[in-house]
Formats: C-alpha cells, structure tokens, sequence
C-alpha cells in the first residue's frame, strides 16, 4: 500500500510524457494563420470559383489607428485570394498551397454565392463548410443578385473596412435577419424546402454629393429558393412584408395615407411586433389563417388630432386594412409562384397527418389554391412625446 | 528503559561522583556554571547552570539564600520532602537519573545538588530571550485581532488560555525530537473533537522520529502522511484567533517550541480559503469575497493554459474584434505561445523568489525593476506581446489573492502542468490535465477527512460555510464541522 | 476499498452521469433515424421501459446487497455456471469501455482536434480514466461530485437555448409511422439506460444504510431517462429529425449552432469539455470494476497492478476495432444495443428473478 501511493503520480507523468513527445497537432499560432471573413462562391463555366476574403490583423490595426481609414499604403487592408476548381475543396486547395498561412474559417461571417451558382443549386458547394470543424453554421448565406460573389467582396466602404464585417455591423445596427447556413440547411430540411435567402448587390448611393458616394451592399430578402435552388424574386414591397411576417415588426416605419382619397396625407408610424401566427385549419376544407398582431406609435402626424376613443379605433382598423392588403398581395404572388416558404407543409404534415398523407405529392398545386386568411390586429400605443401635431392650433 | 540504582544514570549519593559524571558529560560545553555552596548545616552542594539561558538575578537573589538557610541533615527517605517544604521554589518532582536531568539542566534550569542525596533538584529558573507578541506577517486582516504567535510555546499557550477560558481545553504536552527534545503542545476542546480523530492524532505524534524539530512544518508530513501531493494537507497558521476558530469546529491545533506557526488539523481544500475577516464583516462582503478567492485559484491555476488552449487550438471560441488584438500583437513576437508564456512564468516565479529573500527595504523594488521596467522592455523590443503580459499580470495577482502561502505555491505547479498539456492538446489536454488535478485531490484526505469535504462527500449543511459564510446567527450552531465528515478510514 | 464508503446521493451522482454522458452523444441518432418525429417518445418509452427493467436489477442487488457479483452468481446458478457468468459480465462491461473510450474521443477529435492521431486522443482518456481506476471509486465518486452539476447545467442551458426559437411542429405527430418505429427507436435509448445494471458491481461499496433499500434506484432511471428524453427534445425542437438524425452529434451540433454568435461563442466548446469530463467518470468506473471482478475471480491480490496494462490493452483496442466513426455509430446503435439488452441489462436479471425467489423460498423453508 504504501510504496503504490508513490506511484500515483506515476499516469500523470506518463500522460505528460507521452503527450509531449510528439508535439502538436492542431494548434497553429495566430500569426501564422490568415482570418478568413468571407467567401464568394460563383460559378465559372464548369467550374466553381472560390473566393476567399483573408485579414492580415497586424494590417488592419495599423490602419485602424489613423483617421483617414486608408492608413500608409493605398491598399486594401484585406486580401483576397481567388481560384477555380472542379469542387470547392480543390479551390480551396490551390488557394492554400499559394499563401504561406494557414486558412482559418472559424470567424467566416458570410458566404456571398453568385447568381448562376444559386441557380443551379447551393447545396454541393457548401457541404464542406457545413461538415467544417469551425462552426461555420453561423456565417450567412447570401445571394449576389445579378453579379458575383466575387464583386461583393470587394466592396469598400468607409464606415465598414471589410465588407464581411460591415455586414455584421449593419445586421446589429438595423436587426436585419439573414439567414445563416445553420438556418438554410433546416428549411431545406423542412416539408415545404421553400424558403428566401438575403440577396445583396453593391450599390452606390446616388443620392450623395459626388466624392461621397460610397459603396454599399443593399441587402433585401427577396430570393426565393426552392430546395437548394434558386427560383425567382420578390419584389420590393412582397419582401418588406415577408419580413414583417416572418421576422415580426422592429420599430418598423411605416406611412399610409389616411383616407383613400387621391393625395390624401400620408400618417407615419412606428410598429413593434412579434411574428405573424400561421394556423392551418382543415373544417370546412384546408386553409391557414394568418394572424398578425401589432403595436404601433405615430410618429409623423397629419393635422388630426386622435382625440377619440372612435378616432383611434378608426385609425388601428385603416393600418389593419393596409397591412392585411400588403400580406394578400405577398400571398397572391407566393402561390402563383407555389413557393411555401413559410412552411405550411410542416404544420399540415404536423397536425393533418391525414390529409397529408393523401396529397403531399401534389402539395405545391394544394398550396397554390389554399385559402389563406388574414387578420391584422394593430394597437396604438402612443405617439412619442408628444400628444398632438407640433403644429396643431385650436 | 529500565533503570535501577546501579545503573551509570543514576544519581549518586556522593556529590564528587556526581560531579565527575556531569563535568564529563558537560565536556566542551564551556557555558555551564558549577557554583559550590555550603547550606546551614554544613552540607556541601553545586549550582549547576547554563549561564545563557538562566536567570541569574532571581537565582543570587531567592534560590542561593535559601540554600545558605537550609538547616536540615540529609537523612535517607526523608530528606527530599523535607528540603522541597524549605524551598518553595522547587517543583514536585526531583530527578533520580541524569538524562532527564541534562534535558531539564539544558532547558534553562538549575540543578542544585547535595551531597549525601541521590536526587538533583531543578530550580526553574529558565529565561529566554524571545520576540514580544507583534501584528501577524502572513495572515493580515483590516479587522480583528492583530496578534500572531511568537517563537516560545508557553506564551503562545498563554493566549490560547485567555481565548478560551474554559476547562474543556486540554492541553497535551509532549517532547519530540530524539536530540532537540522540543517541547510540543497538543490542543483541543474536549466534547468537540471527536474521539478517534485525537487518538489518530496522538497516534501520529508519537510516532514522529526525527533527530530535531525545528519547525512545525517538520511535523506536517508525519501528519498528514499522504507525502507525494502538492496539495497542502495540514493548515498552519500563526493567528490565535484562528487557531480558536478551529478547536471549536472540532479540529486539534499543534504547537511546536519555537515556531510561531500552529499546525491545524484535520484540513480540507476549503479551510485555505476563509481568512478571518470574512466572520468580522457583513455576511454578504465576507460570501463576495470567498467566491473571488474561488475565482483567483482558478484564474492562478489555468489562466495560462485557457489562453493558450484558446489562442492556438480554439480561437474560433474568442470575438472576432478581440482576435484581431491578439493577432495583431502577436505579429512580432519570434517564439511560439508556449515558449512565450513558460519563459514568463519561469521569469514570474524568479521575481517572486527574489523579492522574498531579499532584505524587507529592496524586496519591492525588485518587484517593480521586474514588473515594470523589465516588462516593459520586453514588449517594446518586440520579444513578448503585450497581452501576454497582461495574462501572466492577471495571473500574478490572482496568486496573490489566494490567502494562504502553502496553496500559493500548488498553482505554480499546477500552472506548468496545464500549459504543457494545452500546447499539445488544446482545450482537451487542459481538461485531462485539470481532471487527473481534481480527480487526485479527491483521493486526499487529511485524517481520514475526505480534503474536498464537505462539498464532494455531499455534507449539505455545511456547505454555508463553504459556499456562504452564513450569517453567525445561522453558523453558530452548526461549528461541528468535522465531526460528520470523517470517515473511517484504513 | 473496503465496504460501504460511498453515500447514497454519491451513488446517485455517479449513476446519472454514467448513463448519460454515452446516452447523449450518439443515441440520440437512433430515435431519430427510426422513430423520426416520435424520437421523444421513443424516449419516454425507453424510460418506461428502463423503470421495468430495474425491478429485476433491484430484486438482484437488494436480494443480497454485500455480495460481489460473482459470489451473487455463484450463489444462484452454482459455482461453475456462477463463475463464468461474472467473468463475462467483467469482461462485458470492459467491452462498454472500449466503446465508450472510442466515442469520447470521437467527439473531440471531429470537434476540437482533427489533425491529431486518434490513438493520441483515447491513450489521453484513457490515463486519466487508468488513473481514476487507480486511486479507487471514492475519489471517483467525489470527483463527479465536482464535475456533475456542471453536466447537469449543460442540458438545462442547452434546452434553455433551444428555447429561444424552439420548433415545437417538430415533436407532431409521433406516431406518424405507427407504434412499431417508436418501438425500434427506444432499443439504443433503453439499452444504455440499462446499463444501470452495473449497480450491481457498485452495491457491495455502498454504505449500508443504503444497501438494504435500492429504490434510489427507480429516481436513477426515471431522472436519466427524463434528461435523455429533454435531451433528444432539444434536438428535435432546434434540428428537426432531418437535419437531426445527419449528425454523428446531434447535441454538439446544437451547440454549434445556437451559441455561435458574436457574444456567446464557444459556448458549444465548453459543454462539451464537461461532458469528456462526465466521460471519464464513467471511464474509471467501467475500468476500476471490470478488473477489479476478474482480479477477485482469479484470486489476484494486486489489482492496481493491473490497470497499466489492462489500460493500454484496451485503449489499443478501442482504437484497433474500429475503423471508423462510422462503424462505431453502428455497433453502439445497432449492435451494442441487442447485445446489452439480451444478454446482461435484459435476459440475464430476469432469468435470475427466479433463481432468486427460489431461493429466498429455499432458505424461508429451510
């Protein structure tokens, strides 16, 4: 007994010992590792073409420090590094075996994925990311509306050096929901495989003096993918309600006019509220309502003063009436479209087993004709510090 | 040990024969004293002494007259009785052999020898030089008593006594050391410790064999008996206040002649963390407090490593922007992290040492040369990162919050370890390595007190010491700490 | 070790963590492949299922709670037959730790070290479980004192997580296939459930106050199956089966995916430290007790002798029998499980139940 409690220490030393002769395998120091932040993936003719978007720190700090932003040299703080393959693990090669550094993806906020690539079909070039060992899952999915991810990459922007990251501060800025590649590859797991990826093109902002007008990546959430392809667009007005439904209202602007009247003013208003309800009912036959609830405060007032239990209510029922217009039209198009991307199919198959075993082969032409009713429920909560219009005189 | 009259120990009837055999044994030893005296009655009798450790004032003004009044013959059997009525300074027990004399003789008494009596009589007249009672220097606290123990046991006792005025404090006396013959206290309160926890710790002591004992860090080992750990087994402390604190939890304190440190045992992991002042303020302060001492532990023990597993094997696991700091750092620095941290921990430890041993009024400016200047250069020149410096600084500061010296020194070691196992593996080598850690400190115990009790033996209720430290109303009634938590072990 | 050293809530501790720190990681992927949406109640089947099964676990270890397994077997089938089945048994549940050895050091090898030899991963767990073996099941058991809250607080921030936008469509309708593909899915769920038969290895060590009356028990099964099925609710509320049942660790991909912001990075990384960390409880629990029974049939005095090379034989084998991840899923999925259940967690207490009654009637009449 006693001479073993010597040897307890005996593991200990043989782990140390074992362990340390080899040296090590999977670590690498940060200074010989190139922080990768974005990626565009296009399609080439046959090939894919893998763009990597690499920081160099020590660069970026350097210019960080002096104000003008550019710093010294006239470079860009990032590098990119470019190459085509037959698969994106061969581009990704060729790439690595160019840079004297090892190519980390863990912090890789963005995949920017060209348009003819979307076209065709995501999945087999993202595979790799998706089984990665950094968790890429949280790096964005986002689509180059008629360009390349490539171009996206390049943006500048003053106020965003990288535009990778410029696209993290923008999304925490304003709450833009983009998908992640966590949440792509679930809606394509769902029943429907419908769903609408963030799209993004580089514009600049005509309307500032010249010399001023920087580049910047309008983000919309308006393409339609069906499974791993991309189908289609929404336009602008169906997005901003997509939006509202699947995401719910965040201090969303909004203006109306207040009566149909031709040139009547137009009420500004501010909305809060979580995302829509979709409920799917099979009495009398299969239909989903939609149910939208709301909270708003005005905020650009028309000279009408809302001094009435009866004026409010009116007002709150006009809003209900404009939004229930705006999501109807979304629906008309998304099921002339038969895209289910808020993914109705789950919740038939979850609470109709019945009905779905019957018709889920012909659900995309059951989902074009679903009836789909809207209720809309907005509140008025308060008109900011003020109770009437700045300008109102009795 | 069986001793008879004939023996060559034992005293004799005969002064001159006596006197041969000390003037033999004391051969070399030029400090004794032997002062002839007549008494009254014409007996011929020698002062023996030390002239360093007697006091010799007390002994030419009370023991010496005395002795020139004595009177009486010496008479066989009846003589010593009769003397010790006359002289009231003497003790009860005269000695009839001379090893026990020469312990006494070299303890500072005087013998005091007659001729025609086969007895020597000590005069306890030992005075010793010693350090008056000053402020603890190792165990500060804001509030409380300042007092800490000194090097003689008797005063250290005194204090104990006039903590505790109760009859239920024994005190067990024992000499250890088979040349020093050190005296060592035992103290405990009765009906708190438990029975067989102060037989083992009896047992223990007794069974000690060293030539000297010096310190009561020689006696730890033989306490604690669990020798291959770094983890300290047995609490030292050389506060009176907490030595107190213990008895009441039911636990022994050993005091050792010469060392201002008491040894408090049984010990578990947790006793390092409570300092005196958590029980002298607000309950809430003392909680905040223990649970920052928790944290710097930890943070001494696994800094190093956690920034390493992180930077090299998991940098996915830091933000982005904190990154690029380190990154960009980094940018200049020749040596791989591990190298980096372990020069500087090397480097770290050196400065601690040197600051210690050097006298009091340079010790911190070392602290500072090296802290500051030398830290300073090092990352000017490009040969450490900043932030390096920054994590072994945190590092430091958090040894220093833990508020005892003896698991200052277990982080250290632990420190070395974890980094050598993160730079192979990671954040997994520094799991491996901090579970074999926990997984042996769990295999520890102080006299069969399991050293993570009471938390991993599950002794809920005493865990608001712990975890808390419980109002007093609340933990006054709950001091029997120890007693539920041994185990009947081996 | 002598008799009667560990408490019963110790006991507790170290059972739950043993159960679950396998039942989580790859187990989950069955229910989900078989039972699809109905993987929860698979769960709760297995559960129901395991409380059934542990009547006769308890009826074998509460009928003579001091007894060492093979002298428990020897007593009820006669010496030979006796001796033989608590051989197999020691030698079955060391096959448990080849497996478990090689699932644990999977999950950090996909997860945190991918360019690291395998070997080097298992000999890291398998140190420390040799050590764990070595200094006994008391510091074992104190050790996982230590570590199981914290492997308890991973399933409930887990869920918590999933919580934020928690899919509950998902659960509906269980019986989308019929009963029969529940049914299939609670055989791996079940059969690591029931490994809480190693109790029996364990109950001569416990105190006695808690020997007589093994109900504990009973909470044991209910409580791991209720954290197993929490468990595979939070997989399914947060994946789906389809994205669900495509990873070898559903759960670490949970992680991966809810924690990955800006702020909470990594979290994922620090779960699943704790749960190696449950691993290796489990380890030097597998390992103490298997050698310890063969040493006790053999008559061998020294058993910490024989954890270094008993160690090292079957870490080389954890990595020698297996040549992939692949391989590993199946036979903990779809091998282990049949293998378990109809042999020692199954067949074997309930066969025995008779051998028991019997002679409990024998010695009543006698």
């Amino acid at each position: 007994m006693r001479f073993l409690r010597g040897h307890r220490a005996l593991p200990v030393i043989l782990l140390c010992v074992l362990l340390l002769i080899p040296g090590c395998w999977s670590g690498h120091e940060l200074t010989d590792q190139l922080i990768v932040l974005g990626i565009g993936l296009d399609k080439v003719g046959d090939k894919v073409r893998l763009t990597v978007q690499g920081i160099r720190p020590e660069a970026s700090i350097s210019t960080a420090s002096s104000p003008t932003g550019s710093g010294g040299s006239d470079q860009p703080p990032f590098s990119l590094l470019s190459a085509d393959g037959d698969s994106v693990q061969e581009a990704l090669q060729k790439i690595t075996r160019r840079v004297p550094r090892f190519i980390y993806g863990g912090h890789n906020q963005v995949f920017f994925i060209g348009e003819s690539l979307a076209r065709e079909g995501i999945m087999p070039y993202l595979d790799l990311f998706a089984r990665s060992q950094w968790s890429q899952e949280s790096a964005w999915v986002v689509i180059a509306r008629d360009g390349t991810g490539q171009q996206l990459l390049t943006t500048t922007n003053l106020v965003a050096k990288y535009p990778s990251m410029g696209l993290a501060q923008t999304v925490r800025a304003h709450q833009v929901h983009i998908p992640t590649l966590f949440q792509f590859l679930l809606h394509y797991h769902d029943n429907s495989s419908c769903q609408i990826l963030v799209s993004a093109a580089a514009a600049k902002n005509k309307t500032a003096p010249s010399g001023y007008q920087m580049e910047q990546l309008r983000l919309q959430p308006n393409a339609i993918f069906q499974g791993d392809k991309l189908v289609g667009y929404l336009n602008s007005s169906d997005c901003e309600a997509y939006a509202w439904l699947e995401y719910g209202f965040q201090g969303t602007s909004f203006s109306f006019p207040v009566s149909t009247v031709n040139g009547a003013p137009a009420l500004g208003v501010s909305l809060t509220g979580a995302p829509a309800q979709f409920r799917v009912f099979s009495t009398p036959e299969l239909g989903v309502r939609v149910e939208v609830d709301c909270n708003f405060s005005v905020t650009e007032d028309i000279p009408s003063p809302l001094n009435s239990p009866a004026a409010i209510r009116e007002l709150e029922s006009k809003l209900d009436q404009v939004l229930s217009q705006r999501f109807s039209l979304l629906f008309a198009h998304l099921q002339e479209d038969k895209t289910d991307v808020f993914n109705l199919a789950e919740k038939v198959h979850a609470y109709h087993l019945a009905l779905w075993e019957k018709d889920k082969d012909r659900w995309p032409e059951l989902y074009a004709k679903l009836p789909v009713e809207i209720t809309v429920n907005s509140h008025f909560r308060h008109s900011g510090v003020m109770t009437k219009y700045p300008g109102f005189k009795e | 040990m069986s001793q008879t009259a004939s023996s060559p120990d034992a005293i004799k009837l005969s002064l001159e024969e006596n006197l041969i055999y000390l003037h033999q044994t004391l051969k070399g030893c030029d400090d004794f004293v032997f002062r002839p005296f007549r008494t009254a009655a014409d007996i011929p009798g020698m002062l023996v002494y030390s002239a360093l450790s007697t006091d010799q004032k007390y002994l030419s003004q009370t023991v010496l007259p005395a002795l020139y009044r004595l009177e009486m013959r010496p008479e066989r059997g009846f003589f010593p009785e009769a003397i010790r009525d006359r002289l009231p300074f003497l003790p009860e027990k005269a000695f009839t052999y001379w090893p026990e004399a020469l312990i006494s003789l070299t303890g500072g008494s005087t013998l005091i020898l007659l001729d025609g009596v086969a007895e020597t009589f000590p005069a306890a007249t030992a005075q010793v030089e010693h350090r008056s009672i000053e402020r603890s220097e190792t165990e500060p606290v804001i509030r409380g008593p300042q007092d800490a123990f000194t090097e003689a046991l008797d005063p250290n006792l005194a204090i104990i006594r006039g903590r505790m005025k109760n009859p239920s404090l024994k005190i067990h006396l024992i000499k250890l050391g088979e040349k020093s013959h050190t005296k060592v206290a035992l103290a405990y309160l009765e009906g708190e410790i438990q029975p067989a926890l102060l037989a083992e710790i009896r047992k223990r002591l007794s069974a000690i064999k060293l030539p000297s004992v010096q310190e009561s860090g020689f006696l730890t080992e033989f306490l604690a008996r669990n020798t291959y750990t770094p983890f300290p087994l047995v609490q030292s402390t050389e506060r009176p206040d907490k030595v107190v604190a213990a008895m009441l939890e039911g636990r022994g304190a050993v005091l050792v002649d010469g060392s201002p440190f008491a040894l408090l045992l049984p010990t578990t992991f947790w006793h390092f963390f409570q300092s005196p002042d958590d029980y002298f303020q607000s309950f809430f302060v003392g909680t905040i407090i223990r649970w920052i001492r928790y944290l710097a532990y930890i943070l001494a023990a696994a800094l190093p490593a956690l920034y390493l597993a992180f930077t090299v094997f998991q940098p996915d696991m830091l933000p982005l922007r904190f990154l690029f700091s380190l990154s960009a750092a980094r940018e200049n620095v020749p040596v791989p992290t591990v190298v980096e941290i372990v020069i500087m921990l090397i480097a770290l430890d050196i400065f601690r040492e040197a600051a210690l041993r050097l006298p009091r009024s340079i010790g911190p400016a070392i602290g500072i040369v090296g802290a500051l200047v030398l830290g300073e250069a090092a990352v000017s020149a490009g040969i450490i990162s900043p932030i390096m410096v920054i994590v072994l600084a945190l590092t430091a500061i958090s040894t220093f919050a833990i508020p005892t010296e003896d698991l200052r020194s277990t982080v250290r070691i632990f420190s070395y370890a974890l980094v050598l196992l993160s730079s192979v593996l990671g954040l997994y080598g520094f799991l491996l390595g901090a579970s074999a850690i926990l997984l042996h400190a769990c295999s520890l115990d102080s006299l069969g007190v399991p050293y993570f009790a009471p938390v991993a033996t599950l002794h809920w209720r005493e865990w608001q010491d712990v975890f808390l430290r419980a109002p007093w109303p609340v933990i006054g009634s709950k001091q029997q700490r120890i007693k539920a938590q041994r185990q009947n072990k081996r | 070790m002598q008799p009667g050293k560990l408490s019963k809530p110790q006991v507790i501790g170290l059972l739950l963590p043993f159960v679950l720190s396998t039942d989580v990681l790859m187990i989950p992927g069955a229910p989900l492949e078989l039972a699809r949406r109905g993987a929860w109640l698979s769960s709760l089947l297995a559960t129901f299922l395991g409380v059934s099964l542990t009547f006769f676990v308890v009826k074998l270890v509460s009928w003579q709670p001091r007894l060492r397994i093979t002298e428990r077997f020897r007593l009820l089938l006669g010496r030979g037959p006796g001796t033989v089945t608590g051989l197999v048994f020691a030698l079955f549940i060391l096959f448990s730790y080849i497996l478990v050895i090689r699932e644990g050091s999977e999950l950090v090898r996909i997860s945190f070290l991918p360019d690291t030899p395998l070997d080097v991963v298992t000999s890291g767990l398998a140190l420390v479980s040799m050590y764990g073996a070595l200094l006994g099941m008391e510091a074992v058991s104190r050790f996982n004192v230590l570590v199981f809250p914290f492997f308890l607080l991973s399933f409930i921030l887990l869920f918590l997580a999933a919580l934020v936008h928690p899919e509950w469509t998902n659960l509906w309708h269980p019986l989308e296939f019929g009963i029969g593909p529940v049914f299939a899915g609670a055989f791996a769920p079940l059969s690591w459930l029931g490994e809480l038969v190693v109790i029996v290895f364990l109950i001569p060590d416990l105190n006695p106050a808690a020997q007589g009356t093994p109900f504990f028990l009973y909470f044991v099964t209910v409580a791991a199956g209720a954290l197993m099925t929490l468990n595979i609710i939070t997989i399914q509320i947060s994946l789906g089966w389809g994205l669900g049942h495509l990873y070898t660790f559903p759960i670490l991909q949970v992680g991966r995916s809810l924690f990955s912001r800006e702020s909470l990075r990594g979290l994922d990384v620090l779960i699943m430290t704790i749960w190696v960390m449950g691993v290796i409880t489990k380890l030097s629990f597998l390992l103490y007790y298997g050698l310890h029974e063969i040493c006790h049939i053999f008559k061998v005095e020294n058993m910490k002798s024989l954890i270094l090379p008993g160690g090292v034989l079957f870490q080389v084998l954890s990595v020698t029998s297996m040549d992939s991840v692949k391989e590993l899923e199946y036979v903990m999925r779809y091998l282990a499980p049949f293998l378990t259940l109809g042999t020692y967690e199954g067949i074997v207490p309930i066969l025995l139940f008779p051998f028991i009654l019997r002679y409990l009637k024998k010695r009543g009449g006698a």
